[in-house]
This record gives C-alpha cells, structure tokens and sequence, in this order.
C-alpha cells in the first residue's frame, strides 16, 4: 500500500462498512424468511446478472491493464462495458417492473418476498450509483492522460465496485437455485 | 509481456473459472453447503481481485496461496459434482 493511495484505502474502508452492514441485514432477515427469499430469488433474472458479472469482471481485467501498461484505450473499453452494465440493469428493472415485483410492489406478496425486492431494489441501485461515479472518474482519468496516481486511485475504486458485485451477484441470484 | 500483465490475464482467466464454479455449485452442490460455498467463492474472488488486480499482495508466496486455495476449491467442487452425478445415477 502506498502513501499517495492512503486516502481512497480509507474511503474504500468507510465504504465496505455501508455494505457490509446491509449484507449482513440481509442475512439476519434471510434466516427468518428462507422460503420466501428462496422464492423471491427464483423471480430474478439470473441471466442478466452472470452476465453483468462477467462484464464487471472484464471491465476490471482492462483497468487493471491500463494501469500497467499505461495505455488509456483499456480505459474507454472499460468505460464502454459500464454502459452495457447499466443497460443490462436498466433493462431488468425494467422487466421486473412490468411484472410488478419492483419497486413498488403492485402484486400482492408474501411479506418475506417484499423484504427481498426492498433489499434486492436498495442494494443494488446503490451499487448502480457506484458504477455512475466509478464510470464519471473513469472517463476523467482517461482525460488527465498524465497523472498516473489518478490512473491508480481510479482504478482502486472501480476494482472495488466490482468486488461489491461479486458479493452482490450469490446474495440475489443464486440463493434460489 | 512481462511477469505483473501475465498476472493479470491469468488473473482474469481464474476469476472466469471461479465464477464457472460458483454457478455449478449453486445448481449442483449438496443444498447443506451451497450458501457457504458461494459465500466461499465469492470471497475468493475478491481476494484474486484485491491481491493481483489491485496490486496489494503481488508476491510470489502470496501467488502460490492463491493458488493452492483456488485448485482445493477445484477439488471440493469436482468431488460434489460428481457425487451429485452418481447418486442421481
């Protein structure tokens, strides 16, 4: 760990506190509502999350490139596959929205289903958020072509983004299969 | 190519296999362990991430943890897919 990274170290700490405590709600909660999460989980689309995990994973791989090898093309591309992960999730919002399971609950439900959609909703539109201002840093890092510590501490946060996701990804998408 | 970028494509490659892993545990592991296991993986990969993407832990002792953690999690998962195969058998 170095000096000039000490600073978004910390910020990424104070960050794994806000998601550690909501992965950590949603296990207490899980434990009493298995059945109905279990359920809940099944309504998702798990094709669309294994592939924005993949995509995440990919965008990863070209900012851990960028930062090594210096070339900034790895930056655009990673820029690109965070458009098609906002896609993806706007498009399953989308769906599950028109299915009337999010985020207001048209269908009438079983109340350990709501909790899941609450947490479901919450969780990850926060993690979108994220991905918006990884993506806001991405593209200013492309543009200050010079300022290679920027290049690092960019790369750290969008690492971490990812790092949410692949917690993320098991918690909704697989927990009922 | 020098030794750190071949880290990180064979990082890449790991982290495709793991996430390989975490889906055909959750379909075919034993229902007792399939919320640890994908618990399991998912921490491993953040760690593959941590450790080579961002660059914390790139030495060669912390490579070889990595991968004998990554080839027993290999071995949990073939021995659970097949006991699944043959007891559906």
């Amino acid at each position: 760990m170095k000096k000039d990274n000490l600073g978004m170290w910390l910020f990424l700490a104070s960050e794994i506190l806000i998601f550690g405590v909501l992965i950590f709600l949603f296990q207490l909660t899980y434990f009493s509502n298995i059945a109905d999460f279990k359920s809940a989980s099944h309504d998702l689309h798990f094709y669309h999350g294994t592939f924005n995990t993949v995509v995440l994973l990919t965008s990863s791989y070209f900012v851990a490139l960028s930062e090594h090898t210096h070339r900034r093309f790895f930056l655009l591309l990673a820029i690109a596959l965070g458009f098609v992960f906002l896609g993806v999730k706007g498009y399953e919002y989308y769906d599950l929205t028109m299915e009337g399971k999010f985020p207001l609950h048209f269908l009438p439900m079983a109340k350990g289903k709501i909790l899941f959609f609450s947490y479901y909703g919450f969780m990850t539109f926060l993690h979108l958020i994220h991905v918006l201002i990884g993506m806001s840093f991405l593209a200013y890092a492309w543009y200050e072509k010079e300022d290679h510590k920027l290049q690092q501490n960019v790369g750290l946060y969008w690492h971490f983004v990812d790092i949410v996701w692949v917690f993320l990804y098991p918690l909704f998408y697989l927990l009922g299969h | 190519m020098d030794i750190q970028t071949k880290h990180i494509h064979l990082n890449f490659l790991a982290l495709l296999l793991l996430l390989a892993s975490t889906i055909a545990f959750s379909f075919l592991g034993p229902d007792s362990l399939k919320e640890y296991s994908t618990y399991g993986f998912a921490i491993l990969k953040s760690l593959l991430i941590l450790f080579i993407f961002m660059g914390i832990g790139h030495t060669r002792k912390l490579s070889l943890l990595y991968a004998v953690l990554a080839l027993i999690t290999l071995g949990i998962l073939i021995t659970f897919v097949l006991d699944d195969v043959m007891f559906r058998a």
